[in-house]
Parts: C-alpha cells; sequence; structure tokens
C-alpha cells in the first residue's frame, strides 16, 4: 500500500514537472514574455528589468530553471493591475473555486449513482426513459446557458433566489446545480451502462444461483465492481469540473479564481492567467492522487499491481 | 445508408446537423434581417407569439433591435466553421503523434504519453485562456488554441487501436517485405483505424462548439464584431430580467445541435465501432 502511494506521489510530481514544461513553452516560445507581463505603455527600466528578472538574455533550459526556482517560492511574477503577487491573489480565490468544484461534484454524485442503478434495474421502464434523456441533455446543454436559465426561472420569475454572488448558502444552490448537472449526467448514463454489463457477469449468475437475494447481490456484489470505472471517470472529470467552475464563476459573479482569470486574460494581465493555470493545474493532479488512493481501498488489485 | 433510415437516433441526429449545416451555408438567403442592421425603435420586441411582439421579429430583437432569429441563424457560421476546422486540426494532432506513440513504441511512446497525461491535468479553459493571452484573440487564433488544446482524445484512441492492429499478421507481413514504415502507418494500419477515428472526430465537433461559444460567452473568444451564439448569450445574461428571450433562443440553438451531433456521433459509434461504446 505505502509503495504505492509512493509510486503514485512520484508519478504526480513527474506530471507536474511536465505541466510546468508545457506552460512555461507556450509562454516563452509564443511571444516576448516581457510584453505578456507588462502593459504596453511600461517604462522601458520595468521591461528591462523584468527582462534581467526573466533571464531572457540566459538560454531557454536555464529559463526554465529559474521559472521552476521561481514556482518553489511561489513568485509567478506581480499582476500589474494589482501591484500584488499572482500567485498570491490566485491562492486568496482558490478556496471559492475547490468549494464550488466540490459541493458540485459531491451533488451531482449523490444525484447519479441512485439514479443510474434505478435506471438499470428499471430498464425501459419511463423512469430510465426519464434518466437516460436527462443524461443526455445534460450533455448536451452548454452549463452557461443552464445557468442563465436557472437564473431566469427561480430569480426573475420566481423570485425565490438571489441572481448572483457567494455570500451565504441560498447564494450557492444555483450555481452548484449548474455545474453539477453536467458531471451528473456523464455519472447517470456511466452507472447504468456498467450496471448492466456487470449484471450480465457469470459471477452475478452464481451469487443469484446459491440464493442470495436480488438486493444483497446488487448491493455487495454487482455496485462494487461498478464503483470502479466510475470512480476513474470521477477522476478525470477534475479538470472538465474546474473548466465549468470557470464558466459558472463568471454567469454568477461569483468572485473566484475562474472570474480572477477572465478578467486578467481581458485585460492582459499575463502574470495571473500564468500562476493560475498553474496552480489549479497542480492542485488538479493532487486531488487526482487522492482519487487513486480512494480507488485502492474500493479495488484492492490496485495495490499489487 | 439504410442503417440510419431505420436508427431513431440516427435520423434526429442527421436531421438537427443537416439543419445547423443548411442554417450556415444558406444564412443570407434564410435569415428575414441583415443580422446587424439596427433599429432603436424596435429595441427589445418579444416573440411574435407574445401580445407585443410582431411577426417581422418571430424570435424578438435586441437592445439594438437587431432580430435574433438573423442572428442566431448567422451565428450557425461561426459555430460549425470553427467546430470543423478546429476537430480537423486537432485531428491531424493527434492522429500523427498517436500514430507515431502506438507504432514506434519505445521512447517516442513514453514521452508522447506523458505530455497526454499532463494535458489532460489542466483544465482546458485555462489552457486555451493562457493561448488566448499569448496569440491574442481572433477567428484563426482561436481555431488553432482550440486544436492544439483537443488533440488528447484522438492520439489516446489511435494509439490503443496502433497498439492492437500492428501486432496483427498482415502488418507483420508487409512489415517483413520491407515496406517503409510511414507507408506501413499510412496505407496499411490508418484505414483499420479510421471507423473509431471519425467516431471521435464526429463527438469532438460538439465539445468544440460549447468550448467555443464558452469563450465567446466569457467575452475572450472571436473579435466582438462576429457573431456568435456564446456573444449573444453574454448579451442576454445583462438583459435577462427584462428580455428573457435573448439568452433563451441562442441556447436552444447550441442545445439543438449540439444534441445533433452527439446523436450522430453516437449512431456512427454503434453501426462502425460498438467497441467505443462507454
Amino acid at each position: 500500500m505505502q509503495q504505492y502511494i509512493a509510486r503514485r506521489l512520484l508519478q504526480g510530481l513527474f506530471v507536474i514537472i511536465v505541466v510546468t514544461l508545457i506552460i512555461f513553452l507556450l509562454v516563452h516560445l509564443g511571444g516576448d514574455p516581457v510584453r505578456l507581463m507588462l502593459p504596453e505603455e511600461a517604462p522601458e527600466e520595468a521591461k528591462e528589468a523584468l527582462r534581467i528578472r526573466l533571464g531572457l538574455d540566459q538560454p531557454l533550459h536555464y529559463r526554465y530553471f529559474l521559472f521552476l526556482q521561481g514556482l518553489m517560492r511561489g513568485d509567478l511574477g506581480d499582476s500589474f493591475r494589482y501591484n500584488e503577487p499572482a500567485v498570491k491573489l490566485v491562492m486568496e480565490r482558490l478556496p471559492t473555486t475547490a468549494t464550488l468544484a466540490f459541493l458540485s461534484m459531491v451533488l451531482s454524485t449523490l444525484i447519479a449513482i441512485p439514479l443510474g442503478i434505478l435506471a438499470a434495474i428499471k430498464r425501459n421502464t419511463l423512469l430510465d426513459l426519464f434518466a437516460s434523456s436527462g443524461a443526455v441533455l445534460g450533455r448536451a446543454m452548454p452549463n452557461f446557458w443552464l445557468g442563465i436559465m436557472l437564473i431566469l426561472f427561480f430569480a426573475v420569475f420566481l423570485g425565490v433566489l438571489p441572481v448572483s454572488g457567494f455570500d451565504s448558502p441560498r447564494h450557492l444552490i444555483l450555481p452548484v446545480i449548474t455545474l453539477g448537472t453536467g458531471m451528473a449526467a456523464t455519472v447517470t448514463r456511466l452507472v447504468r451502462s456498467t450496471l448492466l454489463e456487470v449484471i450480465g457477469l457469470d459471477y452475478i449468475r452464481t451469487a443469484r444461483a446459491k440464493g442470495l437475494s436480488k438486493r444483497v447481490v446488487l448491493f455487495k456484489h454487482a455496485l462494487r465492481n461498478t464503483m470502479i470505472p466510475v470512480i476513474t471517470v470521477i477522476g478525470l472529470q477534475v479538470p472538465a469540473l474546474v473548466t465549468g467552475a470557470v464558466i459558472t464563476e463568471s454567469v454568477f459573479a461569483i468572485p473566484g479564481v475562474g472570474r480572477l482569470t477572465v478578467a486578467a486574460v481581458s485585460r492582459l494581465d499575463m502574470a495571473v492567467v500564468q500562476a493560475s493555470v498553474l496552480v489549479v493545474s497542480i492542485a488538479v493532479v493532487l486531488v487526482n492522487i487522492g482519487i487513486d488512493i480512494i480507488y485502492t481501498i474500493i479495488d484492492p488489485r490496485v495495490r499489487y499491481d | 445508408m439504410k442503417k440510419i433510415l431505420k436508427s431513431p437516433v440516427g435520423m434526429v441526429g442527421l436531421f438537427l446537423t443537416s439543419l445547423a449545416l443548411i442554417c450556415a451555408i444558406f444564412a443570407p438567403v434564410l435569415s428575414p434581417h441583415p443580422p446587424q442592421q439596427q433599429n432603436i425603435t424596435q429595441r427589445l420586441v418579444p416573440p411574435a407569439w407574445h401580445p407585443d411582439g410582431t411577426s417581422e421579429h418571430i424570435l424578438g430583437t435586441d437592445y439594438m433591435g437587431r432580430d435574433v432569429l438573423s442572428r442566431i441563424i448567422y451565428g450557425s457560421r461561426t459555430s460549425i466553421t470553427v467546430g470543423i476546422t478546429a476537430v480537423i486540426l486537432a485531428g491531424a494532432i493527434g492522429l500523427a503523434l498517436g500514430l507515431l506513440s502506438g507504432y514506434k513504441g519505445g521512447v517516442w511512446d513514453s514521452v508522447i504519453m506523458r505530455f497526454v497525461d499532463a494535458f489532460m491535468a489542466i483544465p482546458s479553459i485555462l489552457l486555451i485562456m493562457l493561448l488566448v493571452g499569448v496569440l491574442r484573440p481572433g477567428v484563426v487564433s482561436i481555431i488553432i488554441i482550440l486544436g492544439v488544446t483537443r488533440w488528447i482524445t484522438y492520439a489516446r484512441v489511435v494509439r490503443a487501436e496502433v497498439l492492437q492492429v500492428r501486432e496483427m499478421d498482415y502488418v507483420t507481413a508487409i512489415v517483413s517485405l520491407g515496406q517503409k514504415p510511414w507507408k506501413i502507418l499510412l496505407k496499411h494500419i490508418f484505414p483499420n483505424i479510421s471507423a473509431s477515428f471519425m467516431v471521435v472526430a464526429t463527438l469532438n465537433v460538439a465539445n468544440v462548439i460549447i468550448a467555443e461559444s464558452s469563450l465567446s460567452f466569457l467575452g475572450i473568444g472571436v473579435p466582438h464584431h462576429v457573431i456568435t451564439w456564446g456573444s449573444m448569450l453574454a448579451i442576454g445574461r445583462e438583459y435577462i430580467s427584462v428580455a428573457w428571450w435573448i439568452a433563451t433562443f441562442p441556447g436552444v440553438a447550441i442545445t439543438l445541435t449540439v444534441l445533433g451531433i452527439i446523436f450522430l456521433g453516437d449512431f456512427l459509434r454503434d453501426t462502425f465501432d460498438p467497441r467505443l461504446r462507454g
């Protein structure tokens, strides 16, 4: 077990290094980083100082080394808009985005897993039709549109929920539904199809044949094997969830990393954009490592791989 | 073709996708008004069935008096063009890297797959925003950006397929005949994996259309003068309390188009490559 966790951490570290390399190359090969990091009207001395600080007179690999060194210290340059370190700005807003993403993930799995199970065991009934078509619609609807429609219905027509903000639990309801729907759709579909596949396997027939009740077979035997791909997919969905969170924050004017980054791109405050991509991606890798460790509890085979 | 006539999912998919394509191609003929035509006296007119609506503007007008229906029809051009071209670009990159990774194996495979792992960990919208900042927004740069951030799925599917196909006897036979590797890949291996490739590409058009409209909604996509469903929604969000129709109908257009493509993709998958079913 410890060996597995150690190996997984090492892999994660490797992914993080490649992520930093990709982001570094995109920023440094895509154009003049000084032009990206400072506003055009910045004084020539400031540009020159940044050029030296980034080591732009040095070879590329040395610049990457400097970049990694800065990352270790949490120094990825300052925002020219806020005059504050970019990493600090991102870290301040990360809890808001993480709360939104986490609540949506929990809510969508809590709805999707029972719904998927019901759709599978009540196959070809009205309930199955409802769950399956809901899942297809959830996949096709862009979440920002869903968010706007929820605002229209609950905030404008009914007037029962606030239009925007993130101050009280009531403010959370619409954004969490907006963000959670897409993931709920994916998970419902997956639970349904995996469970249908598992139910058809020999070991389930054996379990039924030896006289176990349907309920025991479903919950003790079938469900455990169904959860394995489901957890994998939930893990793979984390980056998509963050993407959704960025857009949801814009719809509901939630002060998270997404809104900070969108505003930064519009003003070309690239130090902030770069910091948010890096910080959030590293967070995603760490969350995925966490999910993989949970995985070993459900599927002991993984530990001995 | 016979198969699609028998499949309800396939038919709905074909119908909705064709509808979007027809709107995009024949936009000048189909739209009742020029999409940029402003008319201050006709501001925020509700849809035709509303007591205050007029039959002149079936889906109403926006805050500048522009016809919503005409703008939706023209908006399909952006979505379809960006969707198809970005998918071709992403497909080309993913195909090349997937073939290389699967066929060559070894160091190539390890390096490419580590890049795939890393790309999968970066939330796509943040990567796209970083690139928008580096390249500056524009129709061409958005296509490039969506292309270079969406190749991963292709690379993974192609690699997995190549790993299977290259072990087959006919490939061993051609290798032993001394055929050049790139000829083997293009002439003998690619035809065997093209079905899965097409399925992934079709479904990917749907994702790219959503990604493009998200960017336009956030105001960091194609330039403001280009009509897109996403930017119409952004305007609609601002006028949500006075004019619900501005935000509602472009969203319906996106959902129906994406639904059509997903149905078509699902049909193609079930017909040509049922193994890909998730």
